[in-house]
């Protein structure tokens, strides 16, 4: 079924994890990292592989049948 | 750093990475027991264990080629797919699954437990409890086997990695994190993990190398940019991390085969005695 909420909420927290992983490799933001790093490489590459694996995640979603 | 230390350490890492004894824990002790004067807290190690990280993830990925070519081929098929199809994409899913866990806790923790534990009394006292952690693993899989057959008919009756559910790869996957506490076996940890959720012991440890590679690569691909810091002897790091590579390739093909009948229980027994007496020693 295509359009499923899940898909879609999948979809959007790609996104989102998108725009952090930006953000940190920016250095905008430097929630958990080291202080004294002003480009957060490791923090941006998990979270563009962890929106890479929510992507995935929402074509799973959209090719599952609904239940009942 | 000498030459031959640098040398000694890329060798013990290798040995160490997996098998079942922490590498990392080895790593903090024996240079201590050695009466060795550098630290592997000290930022300027960072470049040389980034190449001995690499040297070892390039190790199993020679040693697994095929079955990464199956598994990268069979995650892809299936990301576009929207569904799993055959072993290949299972296990591909399995991985990253299993892998989710420590790649968090490696880069939100890693940096703080590496201050917090990385004394060598600490890292002896956690290679204790990892020797507990394999000989309580290879216990209660003893309570799960049939008494009355052969040890290859015992193996037998367990399962491959393929066969794991989602919900066990990522409990086995996060027994990892506890690869962050120096003295505490990532490969261990992870077959102590594959034990109980019965697979094979020679499934739990080819599952343990495959769940290793794209964390300890990713380590390791990390920290590339350290390598080109000024003052870095890149030929000689580089000879220890082929070293390292070496030991690694060596100590899988061993083990692989150790564990077609063979079982945790001689690891477990050493950390024991080697985290005693090496808290004994360092007093």
């Amino acid at each position: 079924m295509k359009g499923t909420p899940l898909a879609t909420g999948l979809l959007v927290l790609a996104m989102v994890l998108v725009v952090i992983s930006i953000l940190y490799a920016l250095g905008t933001i430097g929630w958990f990292a080291n202080s004294a790093d002003t480009h957060h490489y490791k923090h941006a590459a998990l979270f563009f592989v962890l929106a890479v694996l929510a992507a995935v995640g929402a074509n799973f979603a959209r090719n599952r049948p609904l239940a009942g | 750093m000498t030459s031959a230390q640098a040398l000694f350490m890329g060798l013990l890492q290798g040995a160490t990475e997996l098998f079942p004894v922490s590498s990392l824990g080895h790593a903090v002790i024996i240079p201590s027991l050695l009466r060795w004067s550098f630290k592997q807290s000290d930022p300027s190690f960072l470049p040389f264990l980034v190449l001995l990280h690499l040297g070892t993830a390039t190790a199993l990925v020679i040693l697994y080629w095929r079955q990464w070519a199956r598994i990268v081929a069979g995650f892809v098929r299936a990301a576009l797919r929207g569904r799993i199809g055959g072993e290949d994409e299972r296990l591909a899913f399995l991985l990253v699954v299993g892998t989710i866990p420590a790649g968090l806790a490696g880069v939100f923790f890693q940096s703080y437990f590496k201050q917090l534990f990385a004394n060598p009394r600490a890292a002896a006292g956690f290679l204790v409890l990892n020797g507990v952690i394999l000989l309580g693993a290879e216990l209660l899989r003893r309570r799960a086997e049939r008494r009355d057959a052969s040890r290859a008919e015992q193996e037998a009756a367990f399962r491959p990695a393929e066969a794991l559910s989602f919900k066990a790869a990522l409990l086995v996957g996060a027994c990892q994190v506890g690869a962050l506490f120096p003295g505490i076996s990532r490969s261990g940890a992870t077959m102590a993990g594959g034990l109980l959720a019965g697979l094979r012991h020679q499934e739990a440890a080819r599952f343990s190398f495959l769940l290793a590679t794209p964390v300890i690569a990713a380590a390791g691909l990390l920290e590339v940019p350290e390598l080109f810091k000024p003052g870095v002897p890149l030929g000689l790091y580089a000879a220890a991390a082929v070293l390292s590579g070496a030991a690694a390739y060596a100590s899988a093909r061993f083990l692989i085969r150790w564990f077609r009948v063979g079982r945790l229980d001689p690891y477990g027994v050493y950390c024991v005695l080697a985290g005693a007496a090496a808290l004994a020693l360092l007093r």
